[in-house]
């Protein structure tokens, strides 16, 4: 394979020891050199190709630490119909599109809708069985929320399920009861994505294949050439296996394998030279703020939303997923065999525990280099960021429930003086932590370049600024998306820089963003990715 | 940067392929009085009919050819509309996208363009036709809704060929569906230019903080749509394209051109094809060199570009070059 001579532009390289070089030669997948063109030609093997970057610039392939390619397609492919306020504005809204989608359903054909929000859906109010059995009495039809921990099921979806009265509450999640024992129509957290598994297995797997295809593209053309699949479980090889055998341009993924019991096996792998490798154990030890999951030392606001629409009681603080000796012991048993662990953590009460946890589980058998990490970490407190930094636990933030939801975080939720610390990864950056930024896909949709303009500004949809003390510089917003998103995923060796020895995954985009104004990076054109020194996407 | 009150208004006008979207700009341009309007102009074809069929008087119009403005053409219209407001400030910049455009995408670029201190954006009409809306099948009437939902005027067009019975159903699933947006109805766009230059003022002013949808995943129709176009410089003959359009009008999604006949060659036609309902009409005198354009659209799965072209060569008139 001949070299490639990467010139003509701007070059970013994410590390200090190769900083402006002139050019960079990769050949067989890997970064050869960085310098000065007339020193690479000295060093070439053969003629090699030239690729004129053409004033554009050139940085390390993005890197989103913490996402979900596979299950956004099954969560959002077609034939899930999208309800999110985005794209249908009201409660109203959504049941009239519902209406709408089961009038020209085949009898016993699966509905499932995702999407729908107690925050931004004007006029939310909570579906009921009932409800939903009148708008759809012969099929089985499932809405999803959009911070995905929560579904509503008709009778029908209750069968194709499995869920009745009988069925016991499985460890760490929630069946909301008549007070016989009938659900009645909610379900929360892991109990939600195990019950969607019956819809996706309906629809089949070529569906599944076309929209994972679909998704690949969406990463592939923001730029990410790395991902991880938090949730991963042991069937999804299959399917990563096959994306990879049919030459699809998947990105390199970090597995993050789901627990949800302490026996669970989990693979050890690297396939193809770190195209799919086991990274980790990752476990809910509470769940989404957005539906009152989450254990906090101070309670939710009380207003219309939270007491009416999110159903919750007066002084709300929420609390953790699993009983606290269950949770502590599928930690220790994933830690004692060495992973890594990604620990789902949303309120401050929550992150106590899984510190006092760790700090306990590492006093009692210390392991250097752990990297455990803390994901979305939205009510993180100051004393909180300094522990962790001293414990060697690395936070990755879930920064685009700014622009998305920061309104009714403020508002509605936790108050000014909660929001202006609400995913603190300005603090978190200064007190020296290396910091990742994820997506979640599929809650948000993949862009490395917005997730940098979310936490630079912190501006919410409606244009306010939720504490400007915790807005990141570029430069540290640009290293959570990559070397410091490497070092997270246990992959700074080979990843994360344009650096002789990695792997030569790039993208070139349209304009530098250290010289952008911060409010017009989200604009920024992806123009090509290259990824193991191979084109597989541009714009052009 | 420039007051947000003084910076130059944007109106865009979206809408299926045929829903009246080029008329509704002419009717604009109609009553613009006085006002100097610049049009951009969005056709989904390598020939932009739009354009032509644009009543220009003392209005620039902009042709932006070969894609749609959500996806690869962006970046042209962006520039040009940037270069506009630097050298040659209109009072109104009005954008017809084409008919496939995603109005949430472009909305995006003008954001772009107004947090950047060029342009306000005013207006966003979406115009819908109520007779074909009954005859499109759920998933083609859920794109119009969910298009119309981003919008701050529906106009529920062509409501002369609809029973009321089926426009006040159609209303009743637009006010459902749209939350704030106003639904107007109307013949041949006959909106009172007073709501397309007044309406949603206060909305629009405040629009920095607008809710921003994310920009649908699919980043070109090409996949979904075929266009095929033609220029010919020779008279067509009457009744075989007549023919030609009949066979169409099961096929395409939309068709329109402006043709020479050859049993007429001084006089240029226009047809249009929307569904199944055509309208001709002489759109005035030409000489019997001039170039007959036509631009089909129709979904790739059932347009066979090759049979297209074949049928279209018997159209041509034999003996003339």
């Amino acid at each position: 394979m001949k070299e490639t001579i990467f010139h003509g532009g701007t070059i970013i390289t994410v590390d200090e020891s190769t900083a402006n070089p002139e050019v960079v030669v990769a050949h067989d997948g890997t970064i050869k050199f960085t310098g000065s063109r007339s020193e690479a030609e000295r060093t070439l093997s053969g003629v090699p190709t030239y690729v004129d970057l053409d004033g554009n610039c050139l940085l390390p392939g993005f890197i989103d630490a913490h996402s979900h390619p596979l299950w956004a397609a099954k969560t959002r492919g077609s034939p899930v119909v999208d309800v999110r306020p985005e794209i249908v504005p009201t409660f109203d809204a959504v049941l009239a599109k519902i209406e709408r989608r089961v009038a020209v359903a085949e009898p016993g054909e699966y509905l499932l809708f995702f999407g729908l929000d107690t925050q931004l859906h004007h006029g939310f109010k909570i579906l009921t069985r009932e409800q939903l059995d009148d708008i759809a009495p012969d099929n089985p039809l499932g809405v999803q929320t959009s911070n995905c921990h929560a579904l509503y099921l008709n009778s029908a979806g209750f069968e194709v399920c499995g869920i009745d009265e009988k069925t016991p509450t499985p460890t760490g999640s929630i069946i909301e009861r008549s007070v016989c024992g009938r659900p009645t129509g909610k379900i929360a957290e892991a109990i939600t994505w195990q019950a969607l598994e019956a819809f996706y297995e309906a629809w089949g797997d070529d569906r599944l294949c076309e929209e994972f295809e679909k998704c690949i593209h969406e990463f592939i053309r923001n730029g990410i050439t790395t991902t991880t699949e938090h949730l991963y479980l042991p069937f999804y090889k299959t399917y990563y296996l096959s994306a990879l055998k049919k030459g699809w341009p998947l990105p390199r993924i970090a597995a993050y394998q789901q627990a949800l019991t302490p026996d669970m096996k989990v693979e050890p792998m690297n396939i193809q030279n770190d195209r799919l490798w086991m990274a980790g154990v990752k476990i809910h030890a509470d769940g989404s703020p957005f539906i009152g999951n989450i254990w906090l030392s101070r309670p939710y606001l009380e207003n219309q939303i939270t007491l009416v629409n999110m159903n919750l009681p007066p002084g709300h603080t929420g609390s953790v997923n699993y009983p606290e000796e269950y949770f502590e012991n599928m930690v220790r048993n994933y830690v004692s065999q060495g992973w890594q662990m990604s620990i789902h953590t949303q309120g401050d009460r929550t992150i106590d525990m899984v510190l006092d946890l760790l700090d306990q589980i590492l006093s009692e058998v210390p392991r250097l280099d752990h990297r455990f990490r803390l994901e979305h970490c939205a009510l993180m407190r100051d004393d909180q960021i300094e522990r962790a930094i001293r414990m060697g636990v690395l936070s990755s933030f879930f920064i685009n429930h700014i622009t998305h939801w920061g309104a009714p975080i403020e508002d509605v939720l936790f108050g000014p003086e909660r929001a202006a610390h609400y995913i603190p990864a300005g603090t978190a950056a200064k007190q020296g932590m290396r910091i990742s930024l994820h997506a979640d896909t599929p809650m948000t949709d993949p862009s490395c370049l917005e997730l940098m303009q979310a936490a630079m500004t912190r501006r919410a949809n409606d244009g306010r600024c939720l504490g400007p003390r915790e807005c990141l510089e570029v430069e540290t917003a640009l290293r959570a998306v990559t070397i410091d998103a490497a070092y997270q995923i246990g992959k700074e060796d080979v990843l994360g820089s344009i650096s002789p020895g990695k792997h030569a995954d790039f993208v070139v985009l349209d304009a530098n963003p250290l010289q952008t104004d911060s409010n017009r990076i989200r604009d920024i054109k992806v123009k090509q990715t290259w990824l193991s020194g191979e084109r597989v996407w541009t714009n052009d | 940067m420039t007051d947000l009150l003084n910076r130059v208004p944007i109106i865009t006008i979206g809408g299926f392929l045929g829903a009246g979207k080029t008329t509704l700009v002419n009717r604009i341009l109609a009553q613009a009085d006085g006002r100097r309007i610049v049009v951009f102009v969005n056709d989904f074809g390598s020939i932009n009919i739009d354009y032509d069929l644009i009543e220009a008087a003392d209005t620039d119009r902009i042709s932006l050819k070969n894609g749609c403005v959500c996806c690869t053409l962006n970046d042209d219209l962006i520039s040009s509309i940037v270069t506009y407001c630097r050298e040659d400030q209109p009072d109104t910049i009005v954008i017809e996208s084409s008919g496939v455009s995603n109005p949430r995408s472009l909305d995006q670029s003008i954001f772009a363009l107004q947090s950047a201190g060029h342009v306000r954006l005013y207006n966003r009409i979406y115009v819908l036709d109520a007779d074909q809306f009954g005859s499109l099948g759920y998933e083609n009437t859920e794109i119009l809704i969910d298009h119309a939902v981003a919008s701050d005027l529906v106009l529920v067009n062509k409501s002369d060929l609809v029973s009321d019975k089926k426009l006040r159903a159609l209303e009743a699933t637009l006010d459902r569906s749209t939350g704030d947006t106003v639904v107007c109805r109307t013949t041949h766009c006959d909106v009172a230019i007073d709501s397309i230059f007044e309406s949603n003022e206060s909305v629009r002013f405040s629009c920095d903080g607008v809710v921003l949808a994310d920009v649908e995943p699919v980043q070109s129709h090409r996949g979904r749509y075929h266009s095929w176009s033609k220029t010919v410089e020779r008279p067509l003959r009457r009744e075989t394209f007549q023919e030609f359009l009949r066979e169409l009008s099961g096929i395409a999604l939309r068709a329109k051109g402006t043709i020479v006949f050859d049993d007429d060659p001084t006089h240029l036609s226009a047809f249009d094809l929307v569904g199944n309902r055509m309208t001709n009409r002489t759109i005035g005198n030409c000489s019997p060199q001039h170039a007959s354009k036509l631009v089909v659209i129709g979904k790739s799965d059932s347009m066979n570009l090759e049979e297209l072209e074949y049928r279209f060569a018997a159209c041509l008139a034999e003996g003339t070059v």
